[in-house]
């Protein structure tokens, strides 16, 4: 994991904070407190910690200004990096990170107009230093804003599009935009055919690569789909798509056994594996069309042969999970293949296995809409260390073996889904975090854990936390004279460890004589009570609509597979009945 | 648990870059920049009143004469720490692990907090138990006792986890804070 958020920092070019504030024994005791909030990703505490010192150093208040804006703070953020440039004591290096850090978080949160004036500002600021991280952002900006001329013009300089292969693929993309096929294919062609030094770079030229043989194929050109798709790890990200793609490719490849393999494309790609060459897409009609007007000169025994070399990746393609949008395709389009073969029976059984799976993948993405709607897959999602990484910087880079995680993968990689999720993580956060709060203050010093009191705080705590294991019978338990005598949880040792791991800034208290104890909220207490309670249910207010775009976003994603599966089963069915109506002419023939 | 190995893709490239425009993209746009300024707004608030909460507590549950805060360093390079236990009068007060982020967080310089809470007046003892792991991988203890006082004044420990020639390898050092 850890490795990959190294490598999500490179890829969208946000750093945490600068180098120069980590060094050990630089800051002060309370400065190395924000420190490990901040490393663990704790960035609320890490911001509060460092609110509430006094306002010293530079180098305190740039590390204030970076924590407000790991913990979503923006505008907070942006009015402390205005005040710094006033007193103009940050360098170069620091107002260009901060610079690049605002207008990354107005990008991701959808303020393009505020995103583009802090790229100016840095621009009238900095000149050329930090150009490539500059434009870059400024492209997607542009291209998000539909100025796709700006945003090209931006991504063709040499300094941006020559740096790294980021840069040249948003540059396809926006050439794609913009309407110019011819040179958005070169571009990708070249990252497709470049040596990949880390998983980074190989996840990138093999969409690269998936993204050009799907333009081909949009064309029915196979003939040029397949050296692209061959290039394509098989075990990669992108490789059942790959794989689904490869079949139809051969199916519409006009001269396939002219296109030569290179010895590295055969190590571990697609082609490689099938000994055969590859194309991505969705089954349709017209293609298929399209196809049979290709095929309709060439010789029985070439056709033939397309056809097993389809059949053969997607025989692969078949035996994958089929929570692959991919491989529901293929339950479809591997009988019918075999239908143009002539071989029927077969087919027959293809389609049998294929509604089959079919029916379970329809069931199962029924689970994941339900779960959707009820919000559970958005608890499944942040359940990961629900106390730390709070803030912007967090990122869901894992996924729970759920059926609505992998049916949502791709949705739950872009940028709108991921930021949606963090604020409704951080509202979650926020939530709890007030709840324990007015608790204490509720409980006045009471709620410090006391020596004396342990027999009713294991059974308060206890029963606030779980379920009872048998409901209605109270719990008789008993304080340990001596420790392990009873299981752990019923002594006070187990009840602080308990406590601890549950909510590790509960206070404990080893005194044998508080001196105040009063039993109801202190008039000191009562209007920040009253407040934290305001708060928290303006908090609760919140959460609903947060939830609603998440599901919004993810809905969008599922019921557009819901639909397509359902597309599927009735071609199948149709395809089967027809197969079974001429079962008795086959045999009719055969006799 | 899967890795999203697409998503380092998908979060690195212009999402706007598409070949037609999305209608429905926008619109779910908007709905997250008004979202974010709602959610900056109660943010806002919360650091607010978390921290007027935090000072309260402060002064109200933990007077100054029954205040104990303990906090661990751990800027050891060989020794790699992975589980603390912290007992006083023979009673084990709290065990915690830890984990590579944490342990990394303290290498780098941070401290982290321990124990936040009241004690009497007077004397009282401190047990400390350490469990991890040297530059080799095999595992290592440290058991440490200290004596402390607890005047009229807040007490603010910093444990410091340290590395040591010859024996387990490791050692710890007691340091008194400034208390906040």
């Amino acid at each position: 994991m850890r490795v990959l958020q190294a490598l999500l920092a490179v890829a969208v070019g946000a750093t945490a904070l600068p180098a120069s504030a980590y060094e050990p024994g630089r800051g002060d005791f309370r400065h190395n407190q924000a420190l490990y909030q901040h490393t663990i990703g704790n960035h609320l505490d890490a911001a509060l910690e460092l609110l509430t010192q006094s306002i010293g150093s530079t180098d305190h208040a740039l590390f204030t200004t970076h924590e407000l804006l790991n913990y979503g703070l923006y505008n907070a953020a942006e009015q402390r990096f205005l005040g710094l440039l006033a007193q103009n004591e940050l360098s170069r290096e620091e107002r260009s990170e901060l610079y690049l850090r605002l207008a990354r978080y107005a990008f991701e949160r959808g303020y393009d107009d505020a995103a583009a004036a802090t790229l100016q500002a840095m621009e009238e600021d900095l000149g050329n230093y930090s150009f490539y991280e500059r434009e870059l952002l400024g492209a997607m900006v542009a291209g998000r804003q539909r100025r796709l001329e700006e945003s090209i013009t931006r991504l063709s300089d040499r300094r941006v599009a020559g740096r790294t292969n980021f840069g040249k693929y948003n540059l396809a993309m926006a050439l794609f935009a913009a309407g110019d096929v011819r040179s958005a294919r070169t571009k990708l062609d070249d990252i497709g055919r470049e040596i990949a030094n880390n998983p980074l770079e190989h996840a990138l030229r093999d969409q690269a690569n998936l993204t050009l043989a799907y333009d081909y194929l949009r064309e029915a050109n196979g003939s040029a789909a397949l050296p692209v798709l061959q290039r394509i790890r098989v075990d990669g990200p992108f490789s059942e798509e790959a794989l689904l793609a490869l079949g139809w490719a051969e199916l519409s490849a006009v001269a396939a056994n002219r296109v030569r393999l290179r010895e590295q494309d055969t190590q571990d790609t697609v082609g490689g594996v099938l000994g055969t060459i590859l194309r991505p897409g969705k089954v349709d009609e017209d293609l298929r069309r399209r196809l049979g007007m290709l095929q309709s000169g060439e010789n029985k025994n070439d056709g033939t042969l397309r056809y097993r070399r389809a059949i053969s990746a997607w025989q692969t393609l078949a035996q994958r999970d089929v929570r692959r949008t991919a491989v529901l395709e293929v339950e479809v389009a591997l009988p019918w293949a075999l239908t143009q073969l002539g071989e029927y029976e077969a087919a027959r059984r293809y389609y049998n296995v294929g509604l089959a799976r079919l029916d379970v993948a329809s069931k199962r993405l029924d689970s994941a809409i339900e779960a959707t709607r009820n919000g559970r897959m958005f608890e499944t999602l942040i359940r990961s260390r629900p106390n730390e990484y709070s803030g912007w910087n967090w990122r869901a880079t894992e996924l729970a073996d759920a059926d609505e995680t992998w049916y949502l993968a791709n949705t739950l990689g872009t940028t709108l889904f991921q930021e949606a999720l963090k604020n409704y993580r951080d509202l979650r956060q926020l939530s709890r975090r007030l709840q324990a709060d007015i608790r204490s203050l509720e409980d006045g010093p009471q709620s410090v854990l006391a020596a004396g009191d342990a027999a009713e705080l294991i059974r308060r705590e206890r029963q606030r936390y779980r379920d009872p294991l048998f409901p209605g019978l109270e719990p008789q338990l008993q304080i340990a004279t001596e420790l392990n005598r009873f299981p752990r949880n019923e002594t006070l040792e187990g009840l602080l460890q308990w406590t601890y791991r549950f909510d590790p800034k509960r206070d404990l208290d080893l005194s044998r004589d508080l001196s105040v104890m009063p039993g109801s909220v202190s008039a000191e207490a009562r209007p920040l009570l009253e407040e934290a309670q305001t708060l928290l249910a303006d908090v609760e207010a919140a959460i609903p609509s947060q939830r609603k775009l998440l599901e919004e976003i993810a809905l969008n994603t599922l019921l557009e597979q819901q639909e397509a599966i359902r597309k599927y089963q009735i071609e199948a069915r149709f395809a089967l009945a027809r197969l079974y109506d001429q079962a008795p002419n086959d045999s009719e023939d055969r006799r | 648990m899967r890795r999203l190995a697409c998503l380092i893709i998908a979060l690195g490239l212009a999402p706007g870059l598409s070949a037609e425009p999305k209608r429905d993209a926008d619109e779910l746009l908007r709905e997250l920049r008004r979202n974010d300024s709602a959610v900056q707004n109660l943010k806002t608030r919360a650091v607010n009143i978390l921290a007027a909460v935090q000072d309260h507590k402060n002064q109200y549950f933990h007077p100054p004469e029954q205040r104990l805060d303990v906090y661990l360093s751990s800027p050891a390079r060989l020794f790699s720490l992975e589980s603390l236990e912290l007992s006083s009068a023979g009673q084990r007060l709290l065990r915690q692990d830890f984990d590579e982020q944490q342990v990394y967080a303290m290498r780098i310089g941070g401290v982290a907090p321990l124990f936040h809470g009241n004690v009497s007046p007077g004397r009282f003892a401190l047990d400390v138990y350490l469990q991890g792991r040297n530059a080799d991988g095999e595992p290592v203890d440290h058991r440490a006792t200290m004596t402390l006082t607890k005047s009229r004044q807040p007490l603010t420990l910093e444990l410091r986890v340290k590395d040591v020639p010859g024996g387990s390898g490791v050692g710890l050092d007691a340091l008194e804070r400034e208390a906040r």
